[in-house]
């Protein structure tokens, strides 16, 4: 008997895969605590407290076989949200909750228990998403992929295709959409510039798609990721292929990060842009090599945040020579080269750390 | 959404101007391939390595000139044991053309000296610059390879030189101060959205394993924070025939050749010459001056 892949039904089992893996579920979810008792023992913890990309509260349940309970641990979860949730951010500090954003219940499942799903977003409760994990397997390694549950009972794509915007535009625009993927949660002061990054996505080519879960947004042409737009925040950082991070604050910022865009647009198309030999003189497109060796998209995404990232070809040289101070994070590696060359160097003057 | 519309005209009109760039089959003006060496620490070499990389250029047959724009404090012209009559001063001050500036070293390459009425990079500006720039056009008409030595650190001036050019051979010792310059121009380069590729250079490394730790670990922090790919060149050794070398001797290279240095010297030069030639086969850029004047606009 060919067996395949199969997600853990028990409970902990399921919620040591899914508490690893929330990152996966929806960009920037971080687990802040587990087992939150909210019925006083009667119905069962929930799972999960958690924090979504822009500082909101999101409790995390689980949906096992056979719980006969769930359906009233969800509704006994919704009234705790309903009663506390504006006192969270005070009560649980460590959190960083930012106060007045919306709370949620994310229930999470696997296809055998769709049916009781199913029942729970049948329930008046506000702010409640579900998904399925469906696992398969790929090179001997099990993976799962997420699938959104409606409350009408309707699937969403794996990968949604999305592109917000003019209405009118959007009935004639060939740029791969879909009105079920959810919704883009983006600052409202920032809604302008990701219109206008939007607008400008439509025009590099009919087969861009934007696709993405609540705080974030892919940019792809043809399955190769042209850039990463994400909600941090209130802020609205996008990330190019080349690793380059943009706080989007005006259009210039826009600008700049389409400048990426386009540019990996070309080098995956093979356009031309191919003179970026070792040898030669190199732009920026350079910076493509260097993230698929593995750049620290993470530390460049902290460094980001706050900086303004932008690349020289609208900021004035003395803007690039302003901007080129170093930060702590690159002083410390920095470090001292002698300790990677091994004990046997003598004489090396790097112990100058003043 | 009028605006957003504009932001599409642009960077379509970008895309259209990219798209027209002449493919590499396409013939291209001869120019000479321009090398620029930069440092953000003073002192760690540019000045050494230029003479010395540009004698080695000269014996394997390449048509060399040196232009010495380390404003100031320029000294290359006492390294190749030269007294030129005019230099740079005279050179911006309109006194004379580039063609009078340029004087011949009893080694073989030509030289702008630098001069030394200029007394701070802080006095040149964009006239003076542009000046600059139509001189190395001109050069670059008359030889194969421009070997600019340039001012330490992030000065305006310096870096419209630097991203002039073709390559730019950063030149760094082990130690942490100038490796942290040296990585602070690499991050100013790093965004530019039209720049050199970056050679580094280890001065002074008291083994060739140091040498290579700190390029890894310069290559390192570039990638990973600057997103900029850098290329090791090659190491010179700390040696004392260096240090000991007086006024008048001949350059290293030629004085002493079968020193440690001089051998790490010779390496260098065959692997920088294989970078100019490549460059001059692949290359279909725009001239030395038009790179100029972009970044003089922009300054």
């Amino acid at each position: 008997m060919i067996r395949g892949p199969v997600l853990p039904q028990m409970r902990d089992s399921l919620w040591g895969l899914v508490a690893s893996r929330l990152e996966q579920i929806e960009a920037g979810l971080t687990l802040v605590q587990e087992t939150l008792d909210c019925s006083d023992g009667e119905l069962g913890p929930v799972e999960g407290l958690a924090r979504d990309a822009v500082g909101g509260v999101v409790l995390v349940m689980l949906a096992t076989d056979g719980d006969a309970l769930l359906s009233a641990r969800a509704l006994s979860a919704g009234r705790f949200l309903s009663r506390v949730h504006n006192a969270l951010p005070r009560a649980v500090p460590e959190a960083k909750y930012c106060p007045g954003v919306p709370a949620r219940i994310l229930l999470v499942g696997t296809e055998s228990t769709c049916e009781a799903m199913d029942e729970v977003m049948s329930l008046p409760i506000e702010g409640l998403q579900a998904c399925v994990l469906e696992p398969f397997r790929i090179a001997g390694q099990e993976r799962f992929a997420v699938r959104w549950l409606h409350s009408s009972g309707q699937d969403h794509e794996v990968a949604e295709a999305l592109v917000a915007g003019d209405a009118g535009a959007a009935a004639t625009s060939s740029v791969v959409r879909a009105s079920s993927s959810p919704e883009f949660a983006v600052p409202p002061q920032r809604v302008g510039l990701w219109e206008a990054t939007l607008s400008i996505c439509e025009r590099i080519d009919d087969a861009v798609v934007v696709y993405g879960d609540r705080f974030s947004r892919t940019i792809a042409w043809n399955g190769s990721q042209l850039g990463e737009v994400r909600t941090v925040g209130g802020s609205l950082v996008a990330t190019s292929a080349t690793s380059a991070v943009h706080d989007l604050r005006d259009l210039r910022d826009v600008r700049r990060f389409c400048d990426q865009l386009l540019r990996a647009f070309v080098k995956c198309a093979n356009l031309g842009f191919g003179d970026d030999t070792e040898s030669g003189p190199e732009s920026n497109t350079g910076r493509a090599d260097a993230s698929m060796a593995g750049g620290d998209q993470a530390a460049a995404a902290r460094l980001a945040v706050g900086d303004r990232g932008g690349l020289g070809r609208t900021e004035t040289l003395r803007a690039s020579l302003a901007e080129s101070k170093l930060t702590p994070e690159e002083y410390s590696a920095l470090g001292d080269p002698a300790s990677s060359a091994g004990s046997k160097v003598e004489g090396s003057v790097a112990t100058d750390r003043s | 959404m009028e605006s957003d519309l504009d932001v599409g005209r642009h960077e379509r009109g970008f895309l259209r101007r990219f798209l027209r760039r002449p493919s590499h089959g396409q013939p291209c003006r001869k120019e000479a391939i321009v090398v620029a060496f930069a440092s953000g620490k003073g002192g760690t070499g540019k000045s050494f390595l230029t003479t010395n990389l540009a004698i080695g250029l000269h014996q394997r047959g390449l048509r060399v000139a040196v232009i010495d724009c380390d404003f100031g404090l320029a000294n290359a012209h006492l390294l190749f044991g030269a007294n030129p009559r005019y230099s740079m001063q005279h050179l911006l001050g309109g006194q004379r053309t580039v063609h009078e500036v340029l004087a011949p070293t009893p080694y073989g390459p030509s030289l702008v000296a630098g001069g030394s009425g200029i007394s701070s990079l802080a006095e040149l500006g964009a006239k003076h610059m542009q000046m600059l720039a139509r001189a190395l056009s001109q050069l670059a008409d008359r030889f194969d390879v421009l070997l600019v030595d340039c001012a330490a650190g992030l000065a305006p001036q310096s870096m419209i030189t630097v991203l002039a050019a073709q390559h730019v051979v950063m030149v760094t010792n082990p130690e942490i101060a100038a490796l942290t310059d040296a990585y602070a121009v690499i991050k100013c380069l790093s965004r530019q959205v039209e720049r050199p590729s970056v050679q580094l250079v280890v001065n002074r490394a008291t083994n060739a394993q140091l040498g290579r730790a700190t390029y890894d670990r310069l290559s390192e922090v570039s990638r990973r924070f600057a997103s900029l790919p850098i290329h090791y060149l090659g190491a010179v050794p700390e040696d004392p025939a260096v240090s000991h070398r007086r006024l008048g001797q001949a350059p290293m290279l030629l004085g002493t050749p079968e020193c440690e240095a001089s051998r790490a010297l010779q390496g260098l030069v065959g692997a920088l010459e294989a970078k100019i030639l490549e460059t001059g086969a692949s290359a279909a850029s725009r001239g030395v001056e038009a790179r100029m004047l972009t970044q003089i606009r922009r300054w």
